[in-house]
Protein backbone atom coordinates (compact mmCIF):
# COMPACT_ATOMS: atom_id res chain seq x y z
CA UNK A 1 0.00 0.00 0.00
CA UNK A 2 1.51 3.07 -1.39
CA UNK A 3 0.91 6.53 0.98
CA UNK A 4 2.50 8.86 -1.68
CA UNK A 5 0.56 11.65 -3.16
CA UNK A 6 2.15 13.15 -6.38
CA UNK A 7 1.00 17.18 -5.80
CA UNK A 8 1.51 16.96 -2.08
CA UNK A 9 3.23 19.01 -0.39
CA UNK A 10 1.98 22.52 -2.65
CA UNK A 11 4.72 24.59 -1.55
CA UNK A 12 5.51 26.40 -4.79
CA UNK A 13 4.50 29.69 -6.12
CA UNK A 14 2.45 29.86 -9.50
CA UNK A 15 1.08 26.50 -9.22
CA UNK A 16 -2.75 27.88 -10.53
CA UNK A 17 -5.95 26.10 -10.01
CA UNK A 18 -5.92 23.20 -8.11
CA UNK A 19 -5.52 20.27 -10.12
CA UNK A 20 -8.62 18.81 -8.40
CA UNK A 21 -10.79 21.92 -7.66
CA UNK A 22 -14.45 20.75 -6.91
CA UNK A 23 -13.46 17.24 -7.45
CA UNK A 24 -13.18 16.05 -4.00
CA UNK A 25 -15.50 16.26 -0.92
CA UNK A 26 -15.82 16.51 2.68
CA UNK A 27 -18.32 14.00 3.73
CA UNK A 28 -18.14 13.13 7.25
CA UNK A 29 -16.75 14.03 10.81
CA UNK A 30 -16.39 12.96 14.26
CA UNK A 31 -14.91 13.86 17.48
CA UNK A 32 -14.02 12.37 20.57
CA UNK A 33 -15.24 13.84 24.09
CA UNK A 34 -12.31 15.95 25.52
CA UNK A 35 -10.41 16.00 29.08
CA UNK A 36 -7.74 17.37 30.14
CA UNK A 37 -5.34 14.21 30.69
CA UNK A 38 -6.04 10.78 30.36
CA UNK A 39 -6.60 9.62 34.15
CA UNK A 40 -4.51 6.70 33.78
CA UNK A 41 -7.34 4.20 35.01
CA UNK A 42 -10.79 5.04 32.92
CA UNK A 43 -9.66 2.69 29.90
CA UNK A 44 -12.74 3.60 27.60
CA UNK A 45 -11.22 7.38 27.70
CA UNK A 46 -7.24 6.59 26.78
CA UNK A 47 -6.22 8.79 23.59
CA UNK A 48 -6.59 5.71 21.89
CA UNK A 49 -10.30 5.22 22.82
CA UNK A 50 -11.36 8.44 21.77
CA UNK A 51 -9.26 8.55 18.78
CA UNK A 52 -11.41 5.18 17.55
CA UNK A 53 -14.72 6.72 18.48
CA UNK A 54 -13.75 9.95 16.59
CA UNK A 55 -13.19 7.54 13.52
CA UNK A 56 -16.46 5.39 14.84
CA UNK A 57 -18.49 8.95 14.90
CA UNK A 58 -17.38 10.30 11.17
CA UNK A 59 -18.13 7.27 9.33
CA UNK A 60 -21.89 7.42 10.79
CA UNK A 61 -21.84 11.21 10.58
CA UNK A 62 -21.15 10.41 6.63
CA UNK A 63 -23.73 7.67 6.58
CA UNK A 64 -21.14 4.86 5.82
CA UNK A 65 -19.95 1.41 6.85
CA UNK A 66 -16.40 0.74 8.01
CA UNK A 67 -16.27 -1.55 4.87
CA UNK A 68 -17.10 1.40 2.57
CA UNK A 69 -13.92 2.80 4.10
CA UNK A 70 -10.73 2.40 1.24
CA UNK A 71 -8.07 4.76 2.52
CA UNK A 72 -6.50 5.52 6.11
CA UNK A 73 -4.67 8.41 6.83
CA UNK A 74 -3.12 9.28 10.50
CA UNK A 75 -0.24 10.84 12.06
CA UNK A 76 1.65 8.47 14.54
CA UNK A 77 3.53 11.52 16.27
CA UNK A 78 4.09 11.53 19.72
CA UNK A 79 1.02 13.42 21.47
CA UNK A 80 2.12 16.37 23.70
CA UNK A 81 5.89 15.53 24.23
CA UNK A 82 8.21 14.49 22.20
CA UNK A 83 10.13 12.90 25.02
CA UNK A 84 9.56 9.24 25.14
CA UNK A 85 8.04 7.94 28.43
CA UNK A 86 10.90 5.83 29.45
CA UNK A 87 13.39 8.55 29.05
CA UNK A 88 11.44 10.32 32.15
CA UNK A 89 13.08 8.14 34.57
CA UNK A 90 9.73 6.82 35.35
CA UNK A 91 7.84 4.61 33.02
CA UNK A 92 4.64 4.52 33.18
CA UNK A 93 3.14 0.65 34.16
CA UNK A 94 1.00 -0.94 31.44
CA UNK A 95 -1.67 -3.10 31.02
CA UNK A 96 -2.96 -5.64 29.48
CA UNK A 97 -3.04 -5.36 25.32
CA UNK A 98 -3.86 -3.19 23.53
CA UNK A 99 -2.54 -0.79 26.33
CA UNK A 100 0.60 -3.24 26.58
CA UNK A 101 2.82 -0.45 25.60
CA UNK A 102 2.82 3.82 24.47
CA UNK A 103 0.71 2.78 21.37
CA UNK A 104 -2.95 3.60 22.50
CA UNK A 105 -1.60 6.02 25.52
CA UNK A 106 0.57 8.75 24.43
CA UNK A 107 0.68 8.30 20.96
CA UNK A 108 -1.66 5.70 18.09
CA UNK A 109 -0.21 4.09 15.49
CA UNK A 110 -2.22 3.02 12.13
CA UNK A 111 -1.65 -0.79 13.17
CA UNK A 112 -2.76 0.31 16.10
CA UNK A 113 -6.28 1.73 15.11
CA UNK A 114 -6.78 -0.37 12.53
CA UNK A 115 -6.30 -3.34 15.17
CA UNK A 116 -8.60 -1.23 17.65
CA UNK A 117 -11.77 -1.18 15.06
CA UNK A 118 -11.81 -4.51 14.20
CA UNK A 119 -11.68 -5.21 17.89
CA UNK A 120 -14.58 -3.04 18.36
CA UNK A 121 -16.66 -4.28 15.65
CA UNK A 122 -15.96 -2.11 13.09
CA UNK A 123 -12.97 -3.53 10.52
CA UNK A 124 -11.73 -1.24 7.89
CA UNK A 125 -11.71 -4.51 6.05
CA UNK A 126 -11.29 -3.15 2.74
CA UNK A 127 -8.32 -1.06 3.14
CA UNK A 128 -6.12 0.30 -0.51
CA UNK A 129 -4.22 2.98 1.05
CA UNK A 130 -2.71 3.77 4.50
CA UNK A 131 -0.65 6.85 5.25
CA UNK A 132 0.76 6.75 8.46
CA UNK A 133 2.95 9.84 8.26
CA UNK A 134 3.66 12.12 10.94
CA UNK A 135 2.02 15.69 10.03
CA UNK A 136 0.25 17.72 11.64
CA UNK A 137 -3.55 18.35 10.72
CA UNK A 138 -2.79 21.31 8.77
CA UNK A 139 -0.69 18.92 6.27
CA UNK A 140 -2.63 16.17 6.99
CA UNK A 141 -5.77 17.20 5.43
CA UNK A 142 -4.23 18.79 2.48
CA UNK A 143 -2.71 15.56 1.89
CA UNK A 144 -6.35 13.80 2.16
CA UNK A 145 -7.55 15.97 -0.16
CA UNK A 146 -4.83 15.02 -2.66
CA UNK A 147 -4.73 11.40 -2.45
CA UNK A 148 -9.06 11.25 -2.72
CA UNK A 149 -7.99 13.49 -5.91
CA UNK A 150 -5.26 11.54 -7.29
CA UNK A 151 -7.61 8.30 -7.22
CA UNK A 152 -5.18 6.41 -4.52
CA UNK A 153 -8.04 6.25 -2.67
CA UNK A 154 -12.34 6.32 -3.45
CA UNK A 155 -13.13 7.06 0.64
CA UNK A 156 -10.83 8.09 2.80
CA UNK A 157 -10.70 8.39 6.90
CA UNK A 158 -8.29 10.88 7.80
CA UNK A 159 -7.87 10.80 11.85
CA UNK A 160 -5.89 13.24 13.98
CA UNK A 161 -5.46 13.70 17.77
CA UNK A 162 -3.83 16.07 20.45
CA UNK A 163 -2.79 14.05 23.89
CA UNK A 164 -1.70 15.12 27.13
CA UNK A 165 0.35 13.45 28.82
CA UNK A 166 1.48 14.48 32.56
CA UNK A 167 3.84 16.63 33.70
CA UNK A 168 4.60 20.35 32.34
CA UNK A 169 3.87 20.28 28.57
CA UNK A 170 6.51 19.86 26.00
CA UNK A 171 9.26 21.31 28.46
CA UNK A 172 11.35 17.92 28.53
CA UNK A 173 14.52 18.27 25.96
CA UNK A 174 15.80 14.95 26.61
CA UNK A 175 19.27 14.62 28.26
CA UNK A 176 20.29 16.92 25.27
CA UNK A 177 19.32 19.01 22.58
CA UNK A 178 20.81 17.44 19.72
CA UNK A 179 21.64 18.36 16.53
CA UNK A 180 20.14 22.26 15.24
CA UNK A 181 18.01 21.94 18.41
CA UNK A 182 20.91 22.72 20.96
CA UNK A 183 21.03 26.36 19.44
CA UNK A 184 17.32 26.58 19.33
CA UNK A 185 15.74 24.69 22.00
CA UNK A 186 18.72 24.30 24.93
CA UNK A 187 16.06 25.09 27.95
CA UNK A 188 13.02 22.91 25.97
CA UNK A 189 10.62 23.29 23.51
CA UNK A 190 9.06 26.42 25.02
CA UNK A 191 12.13 28.42 23.45
CA UNK A 192 11.68 28.03 19.87
CA UNK A 193 8.34 27.73 20.36
CA UNK A 194 6.76 30.60 22.68
CA UNK A 195 9.83 32.61 22.51
CA UNK A 196 9.70 32.81 19.10
CA UNK A 197 6.29 33.81 18.94
CA UNK A 198 6.91 36.58 21.62
CA UNK A 199 9.79 38.07 20.00
CA UNK A 200 7.92 38.74 16.50
CA UNK A 201 4.97 39.74 18.59
CA UNK A 202 6.74 43.04 20.19
CA UNK A 203 8.06 43.26 16.31
CA UNK A 204 4.49 43.32 15.18
CA UNK A 205 3.54 45.92 18.46
CA UNK A 206 7.00 48.19 17.42
CA UNK A 207 6.21 48.38 13.88
CA UNK A 208 2.64 48.89 13.95
CA UNK A 209 1.95 50.45 17.44
CA UNK A 210 -0.33 48.98 20.05
CA UNK A 211 0.49 46.29 23.02
CA UNK A 212 -0.67 42.80 24.32
CA UNK A 213 -3.47 44.30 25.66
CA UNK A 214 -4.83 44.81 22.66
CA UNK A 215 -5.33 40.98 21.66
CA UNK A 216 -7.62 40.99 24.86
CA UNK A 217 -11.02 41.27 22.84
CA UNK A 218 -9.61 38.81 20.32
CA UNK A 219 -8.85 36.00 23.19
CA UNK A 220 -11.86 37.15 25.64
CA UNK A 221 -13.96 36.44 22.01
CA UNK A 222 -11.85 33.23 21.48
CA UNK A 223 -13.15 31.78 24.94
CA UNK A 224 -16.73 32.71 24.40
CA UNK A 225 -16.53 31.19 20.91
CA UNK A 226 -15.48 28.13 22.79
CA UNK A 227 -18.23 28.31 25.33
CA UNK A 228 -20.24 28.16 22.63
CA UNK A 229 -18.95 24.98 21.26
CA UNK A 230 -20.53 22.19 23.39
CA UNK A 231 -17.73 19.50 23.25
CA UNK A 232 -14.59 21.99 23.58
CA UNK A 233 -13.01 21.87 26.82
CA UNK A 234 -14.06 24.96 28.35
CA UNK A 235 -17.78 24.02 27.64
CA UNK A 236 -17.47 21.23 29.29
CA UNK A 237 -15.19 21.17 32.05
CA UNK A 238 -14.67 25.24 33.08
CA UNK A 239 -17.46 26.59 31.70
CA UNK A 240 -17.25 30.14 32.80
CA UNK A 241 -16.31 33.06 30.49
CA UNK A 242 -12.76 34.86 31.91
CA UNK A 243 -13.20 38.79 31.36
CA UNK A 244 -10.75 41.49 30.86
CA UNK A 245 -9.18 42.05 34.16
CA UNK A 246 -8.64 38.17 34.38
CA UNK A 247 -6.60 38.68 30.72
CA UNK A 248 -4.22 41.64 32.09
CA UNK A 249 -3.59 40.41 35.15
CA UNK A 250 -2.88 37.20 33.56
CA UNK A 251 0.29 35.42 34.38
CA UNK A 252 3.20 35.63 31.57
CA UNK A 253 4.68 32.64 31.23
CA UNK A 254 7.40 34.16 28.29
CA UNK A 255 6.20 37.93 28.10
CA UNK A 256 4.46 39.16 26.10
CA UNK A 257 3.02 35.20 26.19
CA UNK A 258 0.70 35.05 28.80
CA UNK A 259 -1.53 31.83 30.54
CA UNK A 260 -4.54 33.14 28.63
CA UNK A 261 -2.12 33.69 25.46
CA UNK A 262 -1.30 29.84 25.54
CA UNK A 263 -3.55 26.86 24.56
CA UNK A 264 -4.47 24.41 27.14
CA UNK A 265 -3.13 20.58 26.07
CA UNK A 266 -6.14 18.23 26.25
CA UNK A 267 -6.93 14.92 25.37
CA UNK A 268 -8.41 14.37 22.20
CA UNK A 269 -9.19 13.02 18.64
CA UNK A 270 -10.65 14.07 15.54
CA UNK A 271 -11.52 12.49 12.23
CA UNK A 272 -12.55 13.36 8.37
CA UNK A 273 -13.62 11.59 5.74
CA UNK A 274 -12.70 12.75 1.81
CA UNK A 275 -14.25 11.60 -0.95
CA UNK A 276 -14.95 12.59 -4.71
CA UNK A 277 -17.25 14.99 -5.53
CA UNK A 278 -19.07 12.08 -7.89
CA UNK A 279 -19.87 10.15 -5.12
CA UNK A 280 -20.27 13.14 -2.25
CA UNK A 281 -23.42 13.49 -4.57
CA UNK A 282 -25.60 10.91 -3.24
CA UNK A 283 -24.59 10.46 0.61
CA UNK A 284 -25.92 11.55 3.82
CA UNK A 285 -24.55 14.50 3.98
CA UNK A 286 -24.33 17.93 1.79
CA UNK A 287 -21.06 18.01 0.35
CA UNK A 288 -18.27 20.38 1.03
CA UNK A 289 -16.15 20.32 -1.96
CA UNK A 290 -12.45 21.23 -1.32
CA UNK A 291 -10.97 24.12 -3.20
CA UNK A 292 -7.43 24.32 -2.94
CA UNK A 293 -4.87 23.45 -0.26
CA UNK A 294 -1.30 24.72 0.26
CA UNK A 295 1.37 23.80 2.42
CA UNK A 296 4.57 26.00 3.77
CA UNK A 297 8.12 24.96 5.43
CA UNK A 298 10.07 27.68 5.84
CA UNK A 299 13.30 27.50 6.83
CA UNK A 300 14.44 30.09 8.91
CA UNK A 301 17.83 32.68 8.93
CA UNK A 302 18.87 32.47 12.41
CA UNK A 303 17.69 30.41 15.34
CA UNK A 304 14.20 32.65 15.46
CA UNK A 305 12.42 34.03 12.56
CA UNK A 306 11.27 37.73 12.26
CA UNK A 307 8.57 39.53 11.37
CA UNK A 308 9.02 40.33 7.90
CA UNK A 309 9.63 36.22 8.07
CA UNK A 310 6.45 35.63 8.96
CA UNK A 311 4.59 38.05 6.97
CA UNK A 312 6.19 36.76 4.02
CA UNK A 313 5.44 33.35 5.11
CA UNK A 314 1.54 34.14 5.64
CA UNK A 315 1.07 36.04 2.43
CA UNK A 316 2.53 33.82 0.27
CA UNK A 317 0.20 31.04 1.81
CA UNK A 318 -2.84 33.08 1.40
CA UNK A 319 -1.90 33.96 -2.17
CA UNK A 320 -1.23 30.22 -2.95
CA UNK A 321 -4.75 29.21 -1.09
CA UNK A 322 -6.87 31.61 -3.09
CA UNK A 323 -4.96 30.89 -6.18
CA UNK A 324 -5.71 27.31 -5.96
CA UNK A 325 -9.58 27.63 -5.11
CA UNK A 326 -9.98 30.55 -8.00
CA UNK A 327 -10.61 32.68 -5.31
CA UNK A 328 -10.08 35.98 -3.75
CA UNK A 329 -10.41 37.52 -0.04
CA UNK A 330 -13.63 38.62 -0.80
CA UNK A 331 -14.65 35.49 -1.68
CA UNK A 332 -13.87 33.93 1.94
CA UNK A 333 -16.56 33.82 4.33
CA UNK A 334 -15.65 31.70 7.11
CA UNK A 335 -12.23 32.33 8.73
CA UNK A 336 -10.11 29.51 11.14
CA UNK A 337 -6.97 29.99 11.49
CA UNK A 338 -4.15 28.88 14.03
CA UNK A 339 -4.47 30.52 17.13
CA UNK A 340 -2.03 28.03 19.31
CA UNK A 341 -0.84 31.52 20.97
CA UNK A 342 -2.92 34.44 20.66
CA UNK A 343 0.40 36.19 19.36
CA UNK A 344 0.28 35.06 16.18
CA UNK A 345 -3.33 34.79 14.52
CA UNK A 346 -2.98 38.41 13.81
CA UNK A 347 -0.29 37.36 11.19
CA UNK A 348 -2.68 35.07 9.48
CA UNK A 349 -6.12 37.71 9.58
CA UNK A 350 -4.04 40.26 7.64
CA UNK A 351 -1.98 37.58 5.12
CA UNK A 352 -5.46 36.62 4.06
CA UNK A 353 -6.93 40.39 4.07
CA UNK A 354 -10.13 38.19 5.27
CA UNK A 355 -12.90 41.30 5.40
CA UNK A 356 -9.88 43.67 4.22
CA UNK A 357 -7.56 43.90 7.26
CA UNK A 358 -4.59 44.72 5.85
CA UNK A 359 -0.89 44.48 7.45
CA UNK A 360 -0.90 46.29 11.14
CA UNK A 361 -4.84 46.82 11.39
CA UNK A 362 -5.28 43.68 13.28
CA UNK A 363 -5.72 45.21 16.75
CA UNK A 364 -8.32 47.71 15.11
CA UNK A 365 -10.19 44.94 13.31
CA UNK A 366 -9.96 43.15 17.21
CA UNK A 367 -11.62 45.96 19.21
CA UNK A 368 -14.85 45.69 16.69
CA UNK A 369 -17.55 43.25 16.84
CA UNK A 370 -15.99 40.14 15.77
CA UNK A 371 -18.57 38.22 17.78
CA UNK A 372 -20.45 35.43 16.04
CA UNK A 373 -23.62 37.70 15.63
CA UNK A 374 -21.67 40.59 14.32
CA UNK A 375 -20.49 41.48 10.59
CA UNK A 376 -17.01 40.02 11.44
CA UNK A 377 -16.78 36.45 13.11
CA UNK A 378 -13.51 36.23 13.22
CA UNK A 379 -12.17 32.22 14.10
CA UNK A 380 -15.92 31.31 14.85
CA UNK A 381 -14.82 28.25 16.17
CA UNK A 382 -13.08 29.38 19.34
CA UNK A 383 -9.97 27.27 18.33
CA UNK A 384 -7.27 26.37 20.20
CA UNK A 385 -8.07 29.13 23.08
CA UNK A 386 -11.41 28.19 22.95
CA UNK A 387 -11.59 24.63 23.04
CA UNK A 388 -8.63 23.46 24.34
CA UNK A 389 -5.40 22.11 22.40
CA UNK A 390 -7.13 20.30 19.54
CA UNK A 391 -6.16 22.03 16.79
CA UNK A 392 -9.29 20.45 15.27
CA UNK A 393 -12.22 22.75 16.62
CA UNK A 394 -11.11 25.16 13.20
CA UNK A 395 -12.55 22.37 11.19
CA UNK A 396 -15.77 20.97 12.72
CA UNK A 397 -16.73 24.66 13.44
CA UNK A 398 -16.02 25.25 9.66
CA UNK A 399 -17.64 21.90 7.98
CA UNK A 400 -20.90 22.94 10.44
CA UNK A 401 -21.22 26.60 9.59
CA UNK A 402 -20.98 25.78 6.08
CA UNK A 403 -23.56 23.45 6.67
CA UNK A 404 -25.57 25.37 8.51
CA UNK A 405 -24.83 23.23 11.77
CA UNK A 406 -22.74 25.52 14.07
CA UNK A 407 -25.70 26.25 16.82
CA UNK A 408 -24.83 29.06 18.90
CA UNK A 409 -22.22 30.14 16.96
CA UNK A 410 -24.10 29.75 13.84
CA UNK A 411 -22.67 33.12 12.02
CA UNK A 412 -25.37 35.32 10.13
CA UNK A 413 -23.20 36.74 7.50
CA UNK A 414 -22.64 34.28 4.21
CA UNK A 415 -21.08 30.93 4.73
CA UNK A 416 -20.02 29.47 1.65
CA UNK A 417 -16.65 29.03 2.01
CA UNK A 418 -14.37 28.49 4.84
CA UNK A 419 -10.51 28.39 5.11
CA UNK A 420 -8.75 26.82 8.17
CA UNK A 421 -5.34 25.62 8.68
CA UNK A 422 -2.61 25.40 10.84
CA UNK A 423 0.47 25.59 13.06
CA UNK A 424 2.72 28.46 12.60
CA UNK A 425 3.56 31.05 9.89
CA UNK A 426 6.80 28.87 8.93
CA UNK A 427 5.61 25.27 8.62
CA UNK A 428 1.66 25.13 8.10
CA UNK A 429 -0.97 23.40 5.84
CA UNK A 430 -4.44 25.28 5.12
CA UNK A 431 -7.21 24.06 2.99
CA UNK A 432 -10.50 25.93 1.53
CA UNK A 433 -13.42 24.54 1.45
CA UNK A 434 -16.97 25.36 -0.03
CA UNK A 435 -20.31 24.81 -0.31
CA UNK A 436 -20.11 25.26 -4.73
CA UNK A 437 -17.56 23.21 -6.32
CA UNK A 438 -16.10 26.65 -7.79
CA UNK A 439 -16.49 29.71 -6.69
CA UNK B 1 -1.94 50.37 50.47
CA UNK B 2 -3.82 47.79 51.91
CA UNK B 3 -3.33 47.28 55.27
CA UNK B 4 -2.27 43.84 56.74
CA UNK B 5 -5.31 41.97 59.09
CA UNK B 6 -2.92 41.16 62.17
CA UNK B 7 -3.27 37.44 63.87
CA UNK B 8 -6.61 37.13 65.48
CA UNK B 9 -6.55 33.77 66.90
CA UNK B 10 -5.80 34.13 70.25
CA UNK B 11 -7.00 31.25 73.31
CA UNK B 12 -8.53 34.08 75.41
CA UNK B 13 -7.29 37.97 74.57
CA UNK B 14 -4.66 37.82 76.16
CA UNK B 15 -1.96 39.02 73.67
CA UNK B 16 0.60 37.85 72.25
CA UNK B 17 2.62 36.33 75.07
CA UNK B 18 -0.81 33.64 75.13
CA UNK B 19 -1.87 33.56 71.64
CA UNK B 20 -1.70 30.20 69.77
CA UNK B 21 0.46 30.47 66.90
CA UNK B 22 -1.35 31.07 63.70
CA UNK B 23 -0.67 29.36 60.46
CA UNK B 24 -1.86 30.47 56.81
CA UNK B 25 -2.05 27.73 54.42
CA UNK B 26 -2.59 28.70 50.58
CA UNK B 27 -4.47 25.85 48.44
CA UNK B 28 -3.45 25.31 44.70
CA UNK B 29 -6.63 24.00 42.99
CA UNK B 30 -5.41 21.83 39.56
CA UNK B 31 -3.96 18.66 40.88
CA UNK B 32 -4.20 19.57 44.64
CA UNK B 33 -7.71 19.67 45.61
CA UNK B 34 -10.25 16.79 45.24
CA UNK B 35 -12.32 19.50 42.98
CA UNK B 36 -9.65 20.41 40.75
CA UNK B 37 -8.86 19.21 37.32
CA UNK B 38 -7.63 16.78 37.65
CA UNK B 39 -8.99 16.10 40.80
CA UNK B 40 -6.29 15.74 43.93
CA UNK B 41 -6.06 14.30 46.91
CA UNK B 42 -6.85 17.18 49.34
CA UNK B 43 -10.43 17.12 50.28
CA UNK B 44 -12.88 19.39 51.09
CA UNK B 45 -13.28 17.86 55.25
CA UNK B 46 -9.21 18.51 55.21
CA UNK B 47 -9.66 21.94 53.91
CA UNK B 48 -12.70 22.36 56.46
CA UNK B 49 -10.88 21.09 59.56
CA UNK B 50 -8.10 23.14 59.00
CA UNK B 51 -10.08 26.39 58.84
CA UNK B 52 -11.87 25.34 62.35
CA UNK B 53 -8.52 24.83 63.70
CA UNK B 54 -7.25 28.50 62.94
CA UNK B 55 -5.37 28.10 59.99
CA UNK B 56 -5.98 31.52 57.40
CA UNK B 57 -7.03 29.50 54.22
CA UNK B 58 -7.51 30.61 50.94
CA UNK B 59 -6.61 29.48 47.23
CA UNK B 60 -3.25 30.15 45.19
CA UNK B 61 -4.24 29.19 41.34
CA UNK B 62 -4.04 30.04 37.60
CA UNK B 63 -7.57 29.39 37.62
CA UNK B 64 -9.50 32.86 37.33
CA UNK B 65 -9.98 34.39 40.81
CA UNK B 66 -13.81 34.40 39.94
CA UNK B 67 -13.27 30.89 39.60
CA UNK B 68 -11.53 30.09 42.59
CA UNK B 69 -14.18 32.10 44.39
CA UNK B 70 -16.77 29.92 42.74
CA UNK B 71 -15.14 27.05 43.44
CA UNK B 72 -15.50 28.26 47.31
CA UNK B 73 -19.06 29.17 47.31
CA UNK B 74 -19.88 25.47 45.96
CA UNK B 75 -17.90 23.63 48.40
CA UNK B 76 -19.17 26.35 50.99
CA UNK B 77 -16.02 27.53 52.83
CA UNK B 78 -15.39 30.98 53.26
CA UNK B 79 -11.99 31.64 52.93
CA UNK B 80 -9.64 34.39 53.24
CA UNK B 81 -7.93 35.10 50.04
CA UNK B 82 -8.46 33.85 46.96
CA UNK B 83 -5.40 35.28 44.19
CA UNK B 84 -3.69 34.20 40.73
CA UNK B 85 -0.25 32.15 41.20
CA UNK B 86 1.70 35.01 40.60
CA UNK B 87 0.35 37.17 43.11
CA UNK B 88 1.09 34.99 46.16
CA UNK B 89 3.44 37.35 47.65
CA UNK B 90 0.61 39.58 48.26
CA UNK B 91 -0.87 36.93 50.80
CA UNK B 92 1.63 37.16 53.01
CA UNK B 93 1.77 41.58 52.62
CA UNK B 94 -1.83 40.98 53.41
CA UNK B 95 -1.77 38.61 56.31
CA UNK B 96 0.10 38.29 59.32
CA UNK B 97 0.85 34.94 60.70
CA UNK B 98 3.58 32.21 62.32
CA UNK B 99 4.07 30.05 59.18
CA UNK B 100 3.30 30.55 55.86
CA UNK B 101 2.33 27.21 53.26
CA UNK B 102 1.43 26.62 49.78
CA UNK B 103 0.73 23.50 49.13
CA UNK B 104 0.63 22.55 45.10
CA UNK B 105 1.49 19.83 42.84
CA UNK B 106 3.70 21.04 40.18
CA UNK B 107 7.65 23.43 40.10
CA UNK B 108 5.38 26.52 39.24
CA UNK B 109 3.56 26.02 42.36
CA UNK B 110 7.43 25.81 44.61
CA UNK B 111 8.69 28.29 42.44
CA UNK B 112 6.05 31.17 43.40
CA UNK B 113 6.19 29.64 46.95
CA UNK B 114 9.65 30.08 47.30
CA UNK B 115 9.88 33.96 45.32
CA UNK B 116 6.72 34.59 47.78
CA UNK B 117 8.59 33.28 50.98
CA UNK B 118 6.73 30.42 51.27
CA UNK B 119 7.41 26.80 52.92
CA UNK B 120 6.45 24.68 50.02
CA UNK B 121 4.43 21.12 50.56
CA UNK B 122 4.23 18.83 47.61
CA UNK B 123 0.66 17.65 47.56
CA UNK B 124 2.52 14.06 45.77
CA UNK B 125 5.38 13.51 48.34
CA UNK B 126 4.50 15.53 51.56
CA UNK B 127 3.99 13.86 54.84
CA UNK B 128 0.42 14.64 56.09
CA UNK B 129 -0.11 17.46 58.30
CA UNK B 130 -2.14 16.81 62.00
CA UNK B 131 -5.33 19.34 60.26
CA UNK B 132 -5.55 16.17 57.19
CA UNK B 133 -6.14 13.19 59.47
CA UNK B 134 -9.18 11.96 60.32
CA UNK B 135 -10.89 12.64 63.92
CA UNK B 136 -12.71 8.83 64.04
CA UNK B 137 -9.12 6.80 63.17
CA UNK B 138 -6.30 9.58 62.93
CA UNK B 139 -5.56 8.51 59.66
CA UNK B 140 -5.16 10.55 56.27
CA UNK B 141 -8.04 9.58 53.68
CA UNK B 142 -7.00 11.34 50.58
CA UNK B 143 -9.43 12.04 48.04
CA UNK B 144 -10.63 9.08 45.43
CA UNK B 145 -8.00 9.69 43.01
CA UNK B 146 -5.19 9.40 45.03
CA UNK B 147 -1.59 10.86 44.98
CA UNK B 148 -0.63 9.07 42.06
CA UNK B 149 -0.15 12.11 39.41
Amino acid sequence: MTSSAGGFPRYAEGMGLWEHRGKVAVVGYGYSEIDRRWDGVSMDRTLGAFQLAAMQNAIEDAGLTAADIDGFMCSEAMAGDSWAQEDRGDPRPYFDPPYDSEDGLSLTSADWLIAGMAREGTPLSNLQYIDRNQLAIGQETGKAAQVVGDGQANVLLMTYNMGNVPGRYKLEEGDYSEGARKWSAPWGWMTSAMMQHAFVFMQYCTKYGGSHDDLAPFVLNQRRNGLLTPWGYYAQHEPYQITLEDYLTQRYICWPNGLLDSDRPVNHAFAMIFTTAERAKDMKQKPIYVLSHVQASHPTKSTMATLEDHEAFTDSLARRLYEGAGARPEDLDIFNPYDGFATFTQSYLEGFQWHGVKRGEAFDFYAGDIRVEGPHPFNSSGGNLGCGRTRTAMYTDSIEQLRGTAGARQVTVRAETAAMGQVTPGGNGHIFLSVHPQI
Amino acid sequence: MEQRIPVTSSEDGAGEAGRRPVGLISFDIDGTLTTGHGPGPITREMVERAKEWGYIIGSCSDRPVGDQKNMWETWGIEVSFTVLKHMLDSVKSRFEADSYVHIGDTDVDYHFARVSGFDFLQVQTMDPEPWMLSPEDGQCHWGPEGRTR
